[in-house]
């Protein structure tokens, strides 16, 4: 054995890949990196959550009075949903999670597309917190107040599958154009396909969990319990039709989106109307 | 009738809330539902507005079967729960602006009768206050002005005085009275007899989930009634107190 044989692993001087591992390695193990992490996370989760907030405000800021919910009842719905969304640490992770990706994208020329397929899973997974527990920001007395107005369980359900649509369609439709931006529009809409079957897997399974297994979602804090189980079927669900849908052909794509679309639209009629019928036992686990 | 339920019957496990209602409530009457902690008032209020499902009996309200159009009930009531069953992240104009356009209000109409309320309920300074963080009164004033919003035939308030300010409920009592002579309905829990004997014509005393007493006010006093029926905790000697 001798020193300087240059291109072997483990030995000095050290390999381009080896003093690749012990830079990340520095990195990982520093303090500041997590502090920095920490802030990023915090500041650019709110601020993607903030974007998407503004964009529904907007319509009644720009009348001068930030007043009137507009002619439907839809919208006020939704600014309920997002301000309460925003302001839950696990979304705030997935905003970071698509803010390094579009960062990844702009900076790296020879961007791998096995990332553009992986982390639209990741941040829907992120999101599930939200979709999984529909009701969880409400709390009990919310929940009420949806009892008392006019609306059924399918529209009570929809109302928050446009509010997970927007939130995580928002989230998802920065890293499909980022990615089309560095490896074309093909493989931009490749991503846009598979976030689209990855939210209605997540709304339709979100919907079916929500009334059947409903859990209290505290703000400023991650998700702290709720259904593991659900929890581990959301993850075979989004790995799944996620994963087909990125690598598949084209018409593995759409079957894709047609059996995750036919199943969404399914689920949000049953589980509305177990929402209906089940309401007590809803209201019992939403304090 | 606005209000008949028959037969009323609500168990919680082995527990009896509410045994055997019977309720009959003419249009224009303000009627006062009485009795004291934990007899059963506010979950019969449930029941009557379809927060929660009747063990047994029935319930129809304004000619309509809560069981069979929950939904058509839902559009010609008003309802101040005993939780005030309000969203936390929403403002309290954005409740209102959220609730007229479910009871077919335009916007305009909304606006308008979302302003007037709650300037007279003296919470228009306050109105973009997230319900999170408004006092109890306020959150009180506004799930009762959404009560009023779409101008119910029926309303159903628990507890509407309580933790209320003096002149607010002064306007309040006012605006009940006004409704009810043109025609609405009113059904009001309270322990508050004084308030009640004032503002209501005729009255139920509950006890132990059942009906005890029923009758219109004038007949007799109604503190008389109602403590004939629901005996005072026996006197006790504080010679440690004060």
């Amino acid at each position: 054995m001798s020193w300087g044989r240059e291109g072997v692993p483990g030995q000095f001087p050290l390999t381009r890949a080896d003093r690749s591992v012990v830079r990340a390695v520095e990195l990982a193990v520093n303090p500041l990196s997590w502090i920095l992490v920490f802030v990023t996370w915090r500041v650019s989760g709110w601020g993607l959550g903030l974007i998407l907030l503004a964009s529904v405000e907007w319509p009644t800021w720009r009348r001068g009075k930030r007043v009137s919910a507009g002619p439907s009842w839809w919208p006020a719905l939704l600014r309920k949903d997002l301000r309460a969304a925003v302001r839950l640490f696990d979304t705030a992770l997935a905003g970071v999670i698509v803010l390094m990706f579009v960062a990844y994208a702009v900076r790296e020329p020879n961007m791998a597309v096995e990332a553009a397929w992986i982390v639209p899973v990741v941040v829907a997974l992120s999101n599930s917190t939200i979709a999984l527990n529909a009701f969880g920001t409400d709390n009990g007395t919310g929940f009420d107040r949806y009892l008392l107005l006019p609306l059924t369980g399918r529209e009570i359900l929809w109302s928050k599958t446009v509010s997970l649509a927007v939130l995580v369609g928002g989230q998802l439709g920065l890293v499909a154009v980022a990615t089309a931006w560095r490896l074309g529009w093909a493989a931009g809409l490749v991503v846009g396909v598979e976030g689209l079957s990855l939210l209605l897997v997540l709304a339709g399974w979100g919907a079916w969990v929500s009334v059947w297994v409903p859990f209290r979602l505290k703000a400023y804090r991650f998700a702290d319990g709720g259904s593991v189980w659900a929890g581990l079927v959301a993850f075979a669900l989004c790995l799944g039709p996620g994963m087909a849908a990125a690598r598949g052909d084209w018409w593995v794509r759409w079957l894709v989106i047609a059996m995750t679309g036919a199943v969404c639209w399914a689920m949000l009629g049953l589980a509305g109307r177990r929402l209906e019928v089940g309401r007590e036992r809803i209201r019992e686990r939403l304090p | 009738m606005s209000i008949r339920a028959s037969g009323l019957q609500k168990k919680f496990g082995t527990f009896t809330a509410v045994d055997g209602v019977d309720l009959t409530v003419a249009p224009g009457t303000i009627h006062g539902f009485l009795g004291p902690n934990g007899s059963g008032k506010s979950t019969t209020v449930k029941m009557l507005t379809g927060l929660i499902e009747p063990t047994a009996g029935t319930v129809e309200i304004n000619g309509i079967d809560l069981r069979v159009d929950p939904g058509g009930v839902k559009r010609t009531i008003g309802v101040l729960p005993e939780d005030l069953a309000l969203f936390d992240a929403l403002t309290l104009w954005e409740h209102l602006a959220l609730a007229g356009p479910l009871y077919g209000l335009t916007r305009g109409e909304t606006e308008e009768r979302a302003g007037q309320l709650l300037r007279y309920l003296d919470l228009f300074d306050e109105r973009h206050t997230e319900a999170g963080q408004a006092s109890y009164g306020m959150r009180k004033k506004t799930a009762l002005a959404l009560a009023l919003l779409h101008n119910p035939k029926t309303l159903f308030l628990d507890e509407p005085f309580e933790g209320i300010d003096p002149s607010s409920a002064e306007n309040i009592r006012e605006l009940l009275v006004g409704m009810a002579e043109k025609g609405a309905t009113v059904f009001v829990t309270s322990h508050i007899l004084d308030v009640v004997e004032k503002l209501v014509s005729s009255y139920s005393i509950l006890a132990g989930g059942k009906v005890v007493a029923t009758g219109r006010i004038g007949e007799r006093p109604l503190k008389d009634v109602y403590f004939e029926h629901i005996p005072r905790p026996a006197g006790e000697e504080f010679s440690w107190l004060g």
